[in-house]
């Protein structure tokens, strides 16, 4: 996929502020219970050695995606020209059989409207020259959205972390930028 | 009486309850907190709802019934005052722009000067001597010798254990410290009522593992903090980022009190003690000794 976008992360500057959770829900006009995009907090070692690290996820955009793969009413397509993920509620029925395969939480039913939410990069802002809102509101600038062959070649990005589910499973186009400590301990795949 | 936007614990103990405007109902110019060289200007945006009133509107009314209305609005609008406060600015700062403009802009901002804790008393000691009874830097202080105080207002700089610190036999009883950090959800006690802030980073008890293991704590299970001044319940999330002796409830949470008079939301202020610091007569807000158990 050569047009594939992705999130670039710097977990090096992620304070954690939940500004990114919030800007999200605002611009999805989500209710309380989802949070399309969400961030998580990794803790390691034991006091007075402790090391944290913040990681903000909505959907990885995967070049592999679960939902895609395996949702009965084929309302999830993967865009030819940047890879987007982008979910029709039209198609949508509800089963929630995409909550339970993908490995990262992403899709998440709306009682609201009976129909999953999912981040699809704010692409209904795009014709109006917008990125998406997390980007503009993080206050220490830890999210960018770039195109996965730059963001996966600068210097130390990494694809999989301490924490997430192993990248072999879905191929996520999102990158890190993340301490040593995020990298120990990998999970391995599940053995089915 | 009670101004406020919310029903907050402070509106449930009025007498009388007012519904005040909010900051997107009315005009008004913002300073900053700490001296930055920034003011901001509110619009008003929206008319403010039913009864929904400024301050300065009831009490120019109660001014009036006290026979004190010219003296406290001097005949000016809120407008009036805001006119007035930027012609003062202008006469100081020409740079500082007229009504009109900073309504439009929003913002004025002068770039921050550096700036040196006493660096004109060390520069021009003679000009400019420290505002101490010598004109010097003082290791002993007359000033504080004189209150007679040496216990708790040394002359010279002691450490002096705090009461309800590690040294306390109250400890005993209480074993642990609880400190009051603030939450990035609210501001003090504002937007604790807020269900996305709530979501975001809902109220919780920071714990060690090993205190909470000790007491039957799991994750995100319910415990109650006492001391002998208060009590409240509160889910405890475990961690090996506080140190072990030491727990934190964020400050701010709306004081929520059952019919025992335990605070269910968490409210920090019923384990805290009104006993002024010696010097500043200031609120020791982390100095709190407290046990935790399972609720």
């Amino acid at each position: 996929m050569n047009g594939q976008v992705g999130f670039y992360i710097d977990t090096t500057r992620c304070i954690n502020c939940k500004t990114c959770e919030i800007a999200c829900k605002d611009i999805n006009d989500l209710a309380v219970g989802l949070r399309i995009r969400r961030v998580r907090t990794f803790e390691d070692g034991e006091f007075p050695n402790v090391s944290v690290y913040n990681i903000s996820i909505s959907c990885h955009h995967c070049e592999d995606p679960a939902c895609v793969r395996n949702c009965p009413s084929r309302a999830y397509t993967k865009r030819a020209a940047d890879g987007i993920v982008i979910h029709d509620p039209a198609r949508c029925i509800g089963c929630r059989y995409c909550s339970w395969v993908c490995p990262y939480g992403a899709p998440q039913f709306d009682p609201r409207t009976g129909t999953m939410k999912k981040c699809n990069l704010c692409i209904d802002l795009a014709d109006a020259g917008e990125g998406p809102v997390c980007v503009g509101a993080c206050p220490t600038r830890a999210i960018e959205v770039g195109p996965l062959s730059e963001i996966g070649a600068r210097p130390g990005a990494a694809i999989a972390i301490r924490c997430l589910p192993p990248p072999e499973m879905t191929k996520p186009s999102s990158r890190y930028k993340v301490r040593p400590e995020a990298l120990k301990g990998l999970n391995p795949m599940p053995s089915s | 009486m009670v101004s406020d936007h919310f029903m907050t614990p402070s509106a449930k103990f009025a007498d009388i309850l007012l519904p005040a405007d909010n900051s997107l109902e009315r005009c008004d110019v913002g300073v900053p907190w700490t001296g930055e060289r920034y003011v901001v200007f509110g619009n008003r945006v929206v008319e403010p709802p039913f009864e929904c009133r400024h301050e300065y509107w009831w009490l120019s009314r109660v001014a009036a019934k006290l026979g004190l209305v010219e003296k406290f609005t001097e005949g000016k609008t809120v407008e009036d005052w805001l006119r007035e406060i930027v012609a003062e600015a202008r006469e100081k700062d020409p740079d500082f722009p007229t009504y009109e403009e900073l309504s439009q802009q929003g913002v004025y901002r002068k770039d921050p000067e550096e700036y040196v804790a006493f660096s004109e008393e060390i520069r021009d000691p003679a000009g400019h001597p420290f505002k101490t009874p010598s004109g010097k830097i003082e290791i002993f202080s007359p000033t504080l010798y004189e209150m007679n105080m040496p216990d708790t207002i040394p002359a010279v700089p002691r450490y002096i254990p705090a009461w309800e610190g590690p040294e306390d036999p109250l400890r005993a009883r209480f074993p642990l410290q609880c400190i009051g950090p603030h939450a990035k959800r609210r501001t003090h006690s504002t937007f604790d009522e807020t269900p996305w802030m709530e979501e975001a980073e809902p109220q919780r008890m920071w714990i060690s593992t090993q205190d909470a293991v000790a007491r039957g704590i799991v994750e995100e299970s319910l415990a109650k903090v006492f001391n002998d001044r208060g009590a409240l319940v509160i889910r405890a999330h475990l961690t090996q980022r506080i140190r072990p002796g030491v727990i934190a409830i964020s400050q701010g949470a709306w004081y929520t009190p059952d019919e025992k008079g335990v605070c269910r939301r968490g409210c920090i202020n019923v384990l805290t003690s009104q006993r002024p610091t010696p010097l500043a007569h200031g609120n020791a807000q982390h100095t709190i000794l407290v046990e935790v158990e399972r609720a």
